[in-house]
C-alpha cells in the first residue's frame, strides 16, 4: 500500500466537496428519507384520537365474527417421496439465454423452486452462474404470467387454440404462401432438429432467429475473415496479456472467464507476476474498471488502433493481408504504446486481443488479425448459429406489408419493442391473417396476435444445450404451475396437424434423440439418461474445433473502413447489465440491482463524459434531447469519470410500455438505430442539445457513506513489493475481549479478486428474502440490500482507477450497534455472530446510526406483507420475512451454518472448513469471498486473514470487524506519474 | 368533558356500531376485508415434476 494514501472519492460531488456532499456525508439519513407523509399524523387532539380507537375497535370486533373465507392446513396422508418437510431437493438444470446457456443447480423446497446457484460439478462453471441466472427465478413467480391461452383476447383451451392455428397452417400450406417464424437464438440442438423436421414438412416456413441486442459486427468479421459464422470463447487461464477493445468479458456473463482471469489476480506470498490487462474503450465498462491499464477512446476509433497495432507489432501478416501504414491513435502516450506493442510480443501465444460484440466488423476483424499474428492460446473455437440481422427483419417487415405471409409467428422475442419502427412493424403485421405469439409474458408484440400462447417458464421445462465438449440438460424442477405448455410442443402440435409423425411432447421427443444420437457406450441408455439428468450435463466426442484459415484479402478492405471517424459526438448502445434485451423489464431485482458502475437503478440514463457535460452546463439528472437522423429522444443524463470525449452511452431493454414493473421505466433505445447501418449499435453524428427540467435518478452511489477514512487499499505490484506489513493496532478497549468457546465465523474478501459484478447481491437477496422497494424508494436510500458494492475512483475524472469494495455486516466483536439498542434487539453469539431479533426490535434505527460500515437496513414500510401468492412462493423457508418498522441486516447466512451444524452434528463429526458456504461466497465467480472458522489455524479464511495484503476497514474505531479486506493490487505497465 | 366533544363522540360510536344491521354483515365485511375479484386468475399449481431426477435432497 502507498505509504500515504491517495484520495478515493464514490461520484463527482465527494470529490468536489461542495456544501451539500459534505452535510450529505455528515446526515445519518438523506434528505427526504424521513418524508412528510411518514410523520406522524398531526392536527388531531388525543380525545378525538382515542374516540376514533374505541369506534375502529367496536367495528373490527363485528367484522371479526364473520366466519367466511375459512381455510384448512392439510397435512400429507401419502407424502410424495421425493418431499421431506423441511429439506431442500436440488436439481441440475440448464438456464438458456439466447447464445449463451449456463449448466445450473436448482434448490427447491416443498416442491417449489427457491435459489439457483451453478452446477457445481460442470468443469468449467464449478458451482458458478451469471446474475441473471439467479435472479431469473423470480420470473417463475412473476403474477403476470400468461396462465392459459388466450385468442381474441380471451381465455381459450389449448384444443380451441392449436385448432386455430393448425387449421391457418394447413390453409397457408395448401395455398402455398409463405409462413413467417421469428425465434430468439438458441444453443439446443435437439430445438435445432425438430426446427428442421418443421421446415421439411412445412416448405414455405422461413425461420429467422434473432437477438436485437448483441449487435452484428461479430458475425460480419467472422464470416469476412474465416468463411463461416463462429464464436471465440476466451480461455485466459494461461493468458499473460489481454487485450480488450471494448469487450466487457468481465461483466458476469461468462463466469469462466472471470474465474480464469482473476486466478491470475491473487499474488501468493512472495509477490510473483500476475496477469495484465490493457483496455481500451469508451464508456467506462466494468471490464475497463479492472484493468491494469487504461484509455478512452471512442469506439469508432478501435479499429484503427487495432490495425496499427498490427502494423508496428513487427510480427508476419497472414497471407494476403495489407495494411496501410496507420498512425497510433494520438491520444495513447509514445510509452505506452511502447509498453503494449512489448506485452504482446513477449505474452506471444499467452496474449489475447478480445471485441465486444457492439464494435463494428473492422474492430473484430482487427482483434482477429491479432491473435492470428501471435498465434493466440487463449481462444476456444465454437460453432455459432447464424443469426437475423436487421436488414433481415426489414427485409421480413416488407414481406409481411406485401402479403406475401399466411401466418407469422413469434416465439421467445419482441420485435414490437426491439425493432426499431415499432409504428411500421404494426402496420405490415396487421397484413397478416394469422398472428401467433409464444412467451412467458405478455408483451408489446403480444398485442397485436390473435392467437397468444403461454410457454413453460425453463424451470419447468425440458432442453439441452451445447456448451463446447459438453450437452448440458435442462429439467423441469417444478410441475408446470399454470395452463402452459413448452414452446417446442407449439411446434410438435403442428407437425401433428400436418399429418407428420411426432412425439407426443417434447420430453419424449429430447429423449428418443438422445437414444439416437447421443449415447454412446456400454452403459444401458435409461441408466445413461438418469446420470445425464443427474449431473446435468455429459461430455460429447466433439473435438476442439480448430480455427479456419485466416483470408487475409479481406483487411485491407476493414482497414480502409476503419479510417472513417466520426463527427461530433458517438452513441453506444448496449444491452443492459440488467434488462438485457428488454426480456428481465419486469424483474424487481433486477431493476433495483445498482448498475456495476453507473450504480443507476431503475432506468437507463445517458452516461456522458465529465468534459463535456460541463461543456454543455450539465450536471446528473439534467434532461437533455437526442438527435439522430431525424428521430429523437428526451432523456436524463449521468456523468461518468473515465468515459471517453465525444462518447455517450446508452442501454437498450427500457422504456418497455407494458409490465406492472417493467412499464414506464428508462426510455427505449432501439428506436434510434439505423438499420441500414453495418453497425446498428454504434451511431455516429449524434446531436445532443440540453433539454428543459430534471429527473431524479435513483442512484445508489452515495448512499451508505463511510466518510474520508481508510475505506480502501489499492497498489500497485511494484509499490506493494516495498510495503511492509503494519502491526495489528493496539487499540485500547474498556470492553471485555468476548470468548468463543468452539467456533468464530469469519470472512476474507479480496479486493484484487472482486470485479464489482454485483452476482453476491443478487444471491443474497435470493437466499434471504431481501426485498426489493422501488425506486422512489431507493432515490431516499431505502434500498434493502444486505451486501453492497462500493465503487470507488481514484485519480483524475477522465481516466480514473476504480476499485470496487463488496461491505456488508463486519460481525464486530465490539459491535457499535449492539450497545445503543434500547430492548436488546441486536447482540453476540456465541460464534462470533451480530444477531438480530426482528420481533424484539421497534425500529428507533439507533444501531443503524451508530453503525459506522452504514451496513443495516431499516424496513421503513410494508415491503412484504401485501404479497400474496404466487410472488410469496419465491421466499426460503428457512429466513424470516421481515415486517415494517424492523432492523434488518446480513447474518452470514447463519441459516447455513445452522444446517451445516446439524449434518455434523448428525455424522458425529465436527464442522470442517468449507462445510459452510454463505450465499454471497458461493455465488462469486472470482471466489473473492472466504468464509470459515478464525478459530480453526488451519481454515482457508485464517491463513489468509494473515497475509501481507490483509487490513480491516475502520479498524481504529476500534469494533473488531470480524472481515478482513485483502489489498486490491494492479499491475499497470505505466506506473502512477508516468 | 366538554359536553359537545362527548356527544360527537358518543354519536359517532353508536353510528358505526349500528351500521352493521344496516349494511348487512356480508356488505360489511366486503367494505373491511380484501374481496375477491371476479374472474379471479387461476392460482398457481405446485406439483413435483414427473419424469425429473434429483441431484441430492
Amino acid at each position: 500500500m502507498r505509504e500515504e494514501q491517495p484520495h478515493y472519492w464514490r461520484s463527482l460531488e465527494e470529490r468536489g466537496a461542495s456544501p451539500e456532499a459534505l452535510q450529505a456525508a455528515h446526515d445519518e439519513l438523506k434528505p427526504g428519507t424521513l418524508a412528510p407523509a411518514d410523520s406522524p399524523v398531526t392536527g388531531i387532539s388525543r380525545r378525538n384520537f382515542l374516540g376514533l380507537v374505541g369506534a375502529t375497535a367496536a367495528v373490527a370486533a363485528t367484522a371479526a365474527c364473520d366466519k367466511s373465507g375459512k381455510a384448512f392446513v392439510v397435512p400429507y396422508t401419502k407424502r410424495p417421496k421425493e418431499v421431506v418437510p423441511g429439506v431442500a431437493n436440488f436439481y441440475a438444470s440448464t438456464f438458456p439465454e439466447g447464445t449463451r446457456s449456463y449448466s445450473v443447480l436448482v434448490k427447491t423446497r416443498e416442491g417449489r423452486p427457491i435459489h439457483i446457484t451453478g452446477n457445481d460439478e460442470h468443469p468449467g462453471l464449478k458451482g458458478k452462474t451469471s446474475p441473471r441466472a439467479l435472479a431469473d427465478i423470480l420470473r417463475l413467480y412473476d403474477p403476470e404470467r400468461l396462465r392459459g391461452p388466450k385468442l381474441q383476447g380471451h381465455s381459450a383451451t389449448w384444443a380451441d387454440a392449436e385448432k386455430v392455428l393448425n387449421t391457418a397452417i394447413a390453409n397457408a400450406k395448401q395455398a402455398g404462401k409463405a409462413i413467417l417464424l421469428l425465434t430468439g437464438a438458441s444453443t439446443s440442438p435437439t430445438r435445432k432438429a425438430l426446427l428442421a423436421e418443421l421446415k421439411a414438412a412445412l416448405p414455405t416456413l422461413e425461420h429467422l432467429a434473432w437477438e436485437p441486442a448483441l449487435g452484428e459486427g461479430a458475425q460480419e468479421a467472422a464470416t469476412a475473415v474465416f468463411g463461416t459464422s463462429l464464436q471465440l470463447k476466451p480461455r485466459l487461464e494461461n493468458a499473460k496479456v489481454i487485450l480488450s477493445l471494448g469487450a466487457d468479458f468481465l461483466n458476469g456473463e461468462d463466469p469462466e472467464a472471470i474465474a480464469a482471469f482473476t486466478s491470475q489476480r491473487r499474488p501468493a506470498e512472495p509477490v510473483k507476476t500476475m496477469n495484465r490487462l490493457w483496455v481500451f474503450e469508451g464508456p467506462l465498462s466494468l471490464t475497463g474498471s479492472n484493468a491494469d491499464q487504461r484509455f478512452p477512446v471512442p469506439p469508432s476509433r478501435l479499429a484503427a488502433l487495432g490495425f496499427a497495432l498490427a502494423k508496428d507489432l513487427g510480427l508476419p501478416l497472414p497471407a494476403g493481408a495489407q495494411l496501410a501504414s496507420l498512425p497510433a491513435p494520438a491520444d495513447i502516450p509514445a510509452e505506452a504504446w511502447r509498453k503494449l506493442l512489448e506485452d504482446l510480443r513477449s505474452a506471444g501465444s499467452g496474449a489475447v486481443v478480445l471485441c465486444g460484440a457492439a464494435m463494428p466488423a473492422e474492430a473484430h476483424v482487427a482483434a482477429h488479425l491479432l491473435n492470428t499474428m501471435l498465434e493466440s492460446k487463449c481462444l476456444e473455437v465454437r460453432p455459432a448459429e447464424p443469426l437475423a440481422g436487421l436488414r433481415d427483419l426489414e427485409a421480413a417487415r416488407k414481406d409481411m406489408a406485401s402479403g406475401k405471409y399466411a401466418a407469422a409467428i413469434f416465439w421467445g422475442v419482441n420485435p414490437v419493442h426491439a425493432f426499431p419502427d415499432a409504428e411500421a412493424w404494426n402496420a405490415a403485421l396487421a397484413k397478416v391473417t394469422t398472428r401467433v405469439w409464444v412467451g412467458l409474458l405478455e408483451d408489446e408484440s403480444a398485442a397485436g396476435c390473435a392467437l397468444v400462447l403461454p410457454e413453460h417458464h425453463w424451470l419447468e421445462a425440458w432442453g439441452d444445450h451445447e456448451d463446447g465438449a459438453l450437452l448440458t440438460l435442462q429439467q423441469p424442477t417444478v410441475g408446470a404451475l399454470y395452463d402452459t405448455r413448452q414452446g417446442e410442443e407449439v411446434v410438435l402440435a403442428i407437425l401433428r396437424g400436418l399429418g407428420a409423425a411426432a412425439a407426443e411432447d417434447y420430453r419424449a421427443y429430447l429423449h428418443d434423440r438422445w437414444a439416437k444420437d447421443v449415447h454412446r457406450g456400454p452403459v444401458p441408455f435409461e441408466r445413461f439418461w438418469q446420470a445425464a439428468l443427474h449431473d446435468g450435463f455429459v461430455k460429447t466426442d466433439a473435438k476442439t474445433l480448430a480455427l479456419p484459415a485466416f483470408r487475409g484479402d479481406a483487411v485491407k478492405a476493414m482497414a480502409e473502413q476503419a479510417r472513417k471517424t466520426s463527427g461530433a459526438f458517438e452513441l453506444m448502445l448496449r444491452p443492459g447489465t440488467q434488462v438485457f434485451d428488454g426480456r428481465y423489464g419486469n424483474n424487481g431485482w433486477l431493476q433495483e440491482l445498482p448498475d456495476p458502475i453507473t450504480k443507476a437503478t431503475w432506468g437507463n440514463p445517458l452516461a456522458i463524459s465529465v468534459a463535456d457535460a460541463k461543456f454543455l452546463g450539465l450536471q446528473d439528472g439534467d434532461r437533455v434531447e437526442l438527435a439522430v437522423a431525424g428521430r429523437q429522444l428526451s432523456l436524463p443524463v449521468l456523468l461518468q469519470p473515465g468515459q471517453a470525449k465525444g462518447v455517450l452511452a446508452l442501454a437498450l431493454g427500457y422504456g418497455r410500455t407494458v409490465g406492472g414493473v417493467a412499464k414506464g421505466i428508462g426510455v427505449n433505445a432501439f428506436p434510434l438505430i439505423d438499420m441500414q447501418s453495418p453497425c446498428p449499435n454504434l451511431i455516429h453524428d449524434v446531436k445532443l442539445t440540453k433539454g428543459k427540467g430534471r429527473t431524479q435518478i435513483p442512484f445508489t452511489q452515495n448512499h451508505h457513506r463511510m466518510d474520508g477514512r481508510d475505506l480502501v487499499h489499492s497498489s500497485s505490484l511494484v509499490e506493494f513489493a516495498k510495503v511492509k506489513k503494519k502491526p495489528a493496532a493496539d487499540l485500547a478497549t474498556l470492553y471485555p475481549d468476548l470468548q468463543f468457546p468452539e467456533h468464530k465465523w469469519g470472512m476474507v474478501i479480496d479486493l484484487s479478486a472482486c470485479i464489482g459484478c454485483s452476482t453476491c447481491v443478487l444471491a443474497c437477496q435470493s437466499e434471504n428474502n431481501v426485498t426489493t422497494v422501488g425506486p422512489e424508494q431507493v432515490a431516499k436510500g431505502r434500498e434493502m440490500h444486505w451486501i453492497r458494492i462500493d465503487r470507488y475512483y481514484e485519480g483524475s475524472e477522465e481516466n480514473p482507477r476504480v476499485v470496487h469494495q463488496p461491505m456488508l455486516c463486519q460481525q464486530c466483536d465490539h459491535a457499535p450497534c449492539e450497545n445503543v439498542c434500547p430492548v436488546n434487539a441486536t447482540n453476540h453469539s456465541p460464534d462470533g455472530l451480530n444477531q438480530m431479533a426482528y420481533n424484539r426490535c421497534v425500529g428507533t434505527r439507533y444501531c443503524a446510526n451508530n453503525c459506522p460500515y452504514k451496513v443495516r437496513r431499516f424496513n421503513f414500510l410494508e415491503f412484504t406483507a401485501y404479497k400474496t401468492e404466487p410472488e410469496s412462493l419465491v421466499y426460503n423457508p428457512e429466513v424470516t420475512v421481515r415486517p415494517r418498522g424492523v432492523m434488518e441486516k446480513c447474518t452470514f447466512c447463519v441459516q447455513r451454518i445452522q444446517d451445516a451444524r446439524i449434518r455434523a452434528k448428525a455424522e458425529n463429526r465436527p464442522v470442517l472448513d468449507g462445510d459452510i458456504v454463505p450465499a454471497c461466497a458461493a455465488a462469486c465467480p472470482s471466489q473473492a469471498i472466504v468464509f470459515g472458522d478464525l478459530k480453526d489455524p488451519k481454515s482457508l479464511v485464517t491463513q489468509l486473514s494473515r497475509t501481507r495484503r490483509g487490513y480491516k476497514v475502520l479498524e481504529e474505531v476500534g469494533a473488531r470487524p470480524a472481515i478482513t479486506y485483502l489489498a486490491d493490487l494492479k499491475n499497470p505497465a505505466l506506473e502512477v506519474g508516468e | 368533558m366538554e359536553l359537545k366533544g362527548r356527544r360527537t363522540i358518543l354519536g359517532n360510536l353508536a353510528a358505526l356500531l349500528a351500521a352493521p344491521f344496516f349494511m348487512g354483515r356480508a356488505t360489511l365485511i366486503r367494505a373491511l376485508a380484501p374481496a375477491a375479484k371476479k374472474n379471479s386468475p387461476l392460482p398457481p399449481r405446485i406439483s413435483l415434476p414427473a419424469h425429473s431426477v434429483k441431484r441430492r435432497g
